[in-house]
């Protein structure tokens, strides 16, 4: 198989053109289950990302909503528990993707972002370019 | 909805960062793929909590706090679910949580000692 990469420092992105942050190990699907708290953790976030420049797009994808129904005890249950943290999963929960307007914001938020603590935990951040296959996609 | 001046909004930042010594946050996504990305956050969340707890670190700021259950008591009375007790709780919690999702996904995760410790003591064998 293949050996993966290890994760390494970033580099200087001052002569890249990517131009979406994303932040790991920022929220939790607990956080983004109520809609209230989302309104409201989503424009905590908005808030201090546009200190760095323009955001023309925000994601930060929410779990699926849990039916009580489906959630009798026994195999259905427990099937149907198991379901939604795939489908949570696959669907990027617990990623922050925001796109810049440009490559130079996107560098400054990266500075400025990572290990910065949100909810008491340390902020992992990244710059990926337009043509990674982010889930969801951005616009 | 009313959005206005009448909901007080509470900021979920910090200022300060600590970095974990060999665990950059600001990282290189060239050639890495997302999974290996998720897993590398799982494994600095792990570190976080591990450090959290052994510097006994794990008591939010009361701004970052929400609202406290009612206390709830021992045959003693003393009180079980002080603030102490609660969030140790769901850090340790959360890391049977991140371990488990970490053996599923990633095969050279190796879970840390406390986990099996933990497990021990939470499912008592019958």
């Amino acid at each position: 198989p293949e050996i993966p990469r290890p994760i390494m420092p970033a580099g200087d992105n001052s002569s890249s053109d990517a131009r979406i942050l994303l932040m790991l190990n920022m929220v939790t699907p607990e956080d983004l289950t109520n809609d209230d708290e989302f309104g409201d953790l989503y424009e905590d976030v908005k808030e201090e990302c546009e200190n760095f420049g323009i955001v023309e797009d925000l994601r930060i994808p929410r779990p699926v909503k849990k039916d009580k129904s489906k959630w009798a005890p026994g195999d259905g249950g427990q099937m149907a528990a198991q379901d939604a943290v795939r489908i949570d999963e696959a669907a990027g929960v617990g990623r922050v993707y925001v796109k810049y307007a440009d490559a130079a914001s996107a560098g400054r938020a990266l500075k400025g972002l990572a290990g910065r603590s949100f909810a008491g935990r340390s902020i992992i951040a990244t710059i990926l370019s337009e043509d990674s296959q982010t889930t969801p996609p951005l616009h | 909805i009313d959005l206005a001046a009448s909901r007080k909004r509470r900021s979920r930042w910090g200022d300060t960062s600590t970095e974990i010594p060999g665990l950059p946050t600001a990282i290189s996504a060239t050639g890495v793929s997302q999974a290996q990305l998720d897993n590398y956050a799982i494994h600095l969340r792990l570190e976080e909590i591990n450090r959290k707890l052994r510097l006994n670190d794990f008591v939010p700021p009361e701004r970052e706090r929400s609202p406290s259950p009612p206390p709830t008591y021992d045959g003693q009375g003393r009180r079980v679910n002080t603030r102490e007790v609660r969030y140790r709780k769901k850090l340790e919690d959360e890391r049977i949580r991140l371990v488990d999702r970490a053996m599923k996904t990633d095969p050279n995760f190796r879970p840390p000692v406390e986990y099996h410790q933990q497990k021990r003591s939470q499912r008592p064998s019958q």
